[in-house]
């Protein structure tokens, strides 16, 4: 039995995504190696973007340094006995709040064998647990940036470019692109189809831009 | 000769230096008009910030700073690069070389960094989060 994930090495050249599974918003996506403290790098720099009191579902593959990086981020010290007798230890103990599910796949050569769902923190049914959204996320991605095709002579030499091409992957994703699953269609409107891009859904904007739009944005504005 | 009367107010133009007081806020009345130059894309207004003196145009603190042409070939580049198209085909497509795709790719992406920051900078609230990680090809020199 092999897991999804476990037969790859801790090595080679790796795109971490995350995706907001509703809004369709390409969260973060970054190149970068594999391990521990690439997770943690990645998992904290994409929490930093939530809301401060926001906690959503968070879902993953089963890849172990997510558990640990999630947990450790949402969880508090849990004192134990400072009074007579002896002082006990003191434990990491998760927010009531947090809710964390994984979906383990196993396979056995190329085909897909069995699907496991569990929780790992908090109440949650087990049919909301599912990482159909990025997976298919994972082959847009592919498709529109040309670095990340596979069985292709297309391949990148220097990791400062295809971060940047990234970065304008990302944009146009979430900014210029009408997205399938979120525009509404033409019977529903009267007749005319509506774009919806996943920063709509989100609220962040209230049209669909275009790359113009995108390179003329004034951001210093925005920040302050 | 123009018209006479009030003269213009820059009130949605802020100041593109980091070090001012009045960095990237908009309404006030710091910013005046300081002439204008031409360019490939047409009529560039340059303006001079009261509060540090500095002065910038239209295109500071855009993808466009610096580029020597037409901003819609720049964004045709742009354009290419988001809809999976090689370096070679997109220097073919637009009719520039390999090495400026390369380098208007570094300077587009580095400003659609900022412009998604800047958007994502008030906290969002996704209802659902995933994370994954998938394998791609890097060839180092």
């Amino acid at each position: 039995m092999i897991f999804v994930g476990d037969h790859f090495k801790e090595d080679g050249d790796w795109i971490w995504t995350s995706l907001c599974g509703v809004e369709k918003y390409l969260l973060g996506i970054h190149a970068d190696g594999r391990g521990r403290a690439v997770a943690e790098r990645f998992v904290n720099k994409e929490l930093d973007k939530l809301k401060p009191d926001h906690m959503p579902l968070f879902v993953t593959d089963g890849y172990k340094p997510y558990q640990d990086i999630l947990f450790e981020r949402y969880s508090f010290f849990h004192i134990r006995n400072r009074g007579r007798g002896r002082p006990g230890k003191d434990y990491l103990v998760a927010k009531p709040d947090l809710n964390y599910g994984i979906v383990e796949k196993t396979r056995k050569g190329k085909k897909l064998e069995k699907v496991r769902r569990y929780v790992r923190f908090g109440q949650i049914p087990l049919e909301f647990l599912n990482t159909s959204a990025i997976e298919r996320s994972n082959l847009t991605n592919r498709i529109f940036c040309s670095r990340l095709r596979r069985r292709s002579t297309t391949f990148s030499r220097s990791l400062e470019t295809v971060e940047s091409s990234l970065q304008i992957y990302k944009a146009f994703y979430n900014l210029c692109r009408g997205h399938q699953s979120l525009s509404i269609p033409r019977r529903q409107n009267g007749g005319k189809y509506q774009p919806i891009s996943p920063a709509m859904k989100l609220g962040l904007t209230d049209h669909v831009w275009n790359m113009h739009e995108v390179m003329i944005f004034p951001y210093r504005q925005n920040i302050n | 000769m123009g018209e006479r009367g009030p003269k213009q107010k820059f009130t949605d133009i802020s100041c593109p230096n980091e070090k001012c007081r009045k960095y990237g806020r908009t309404g006030g009345d710091n910013i005046i008009a300081n002439g204008t130059y031409e360019t490939k894309s047409g009529v560039v207004r340059k303006y001079i910030c009261k509060e540090c003196g500095r002065v910038f145009n239209d295109r500071t603190g855009t993808a466009y700073q610096g580029i020597h042409t037409t901003s819609s070939k720049f964004d045709l580049v742009m354009a290419c690069v988001a809809n999976g198209f090689s370096v070679r085909r997109t220097a073919d497509v637009v009719g520039c070389s390999t090495k400026t795709v390369v380098e208007w790719t570094k300077k587009g992406g580095h400003h659609a960094s900022k412009v998604s920051e800047s958007l994502e900078s008030d906290g969002i609230e996704p209802v659902c989060l995933q994370f994954d990680e998938m394998l791609y090809t890097l060839k180092k020199r």
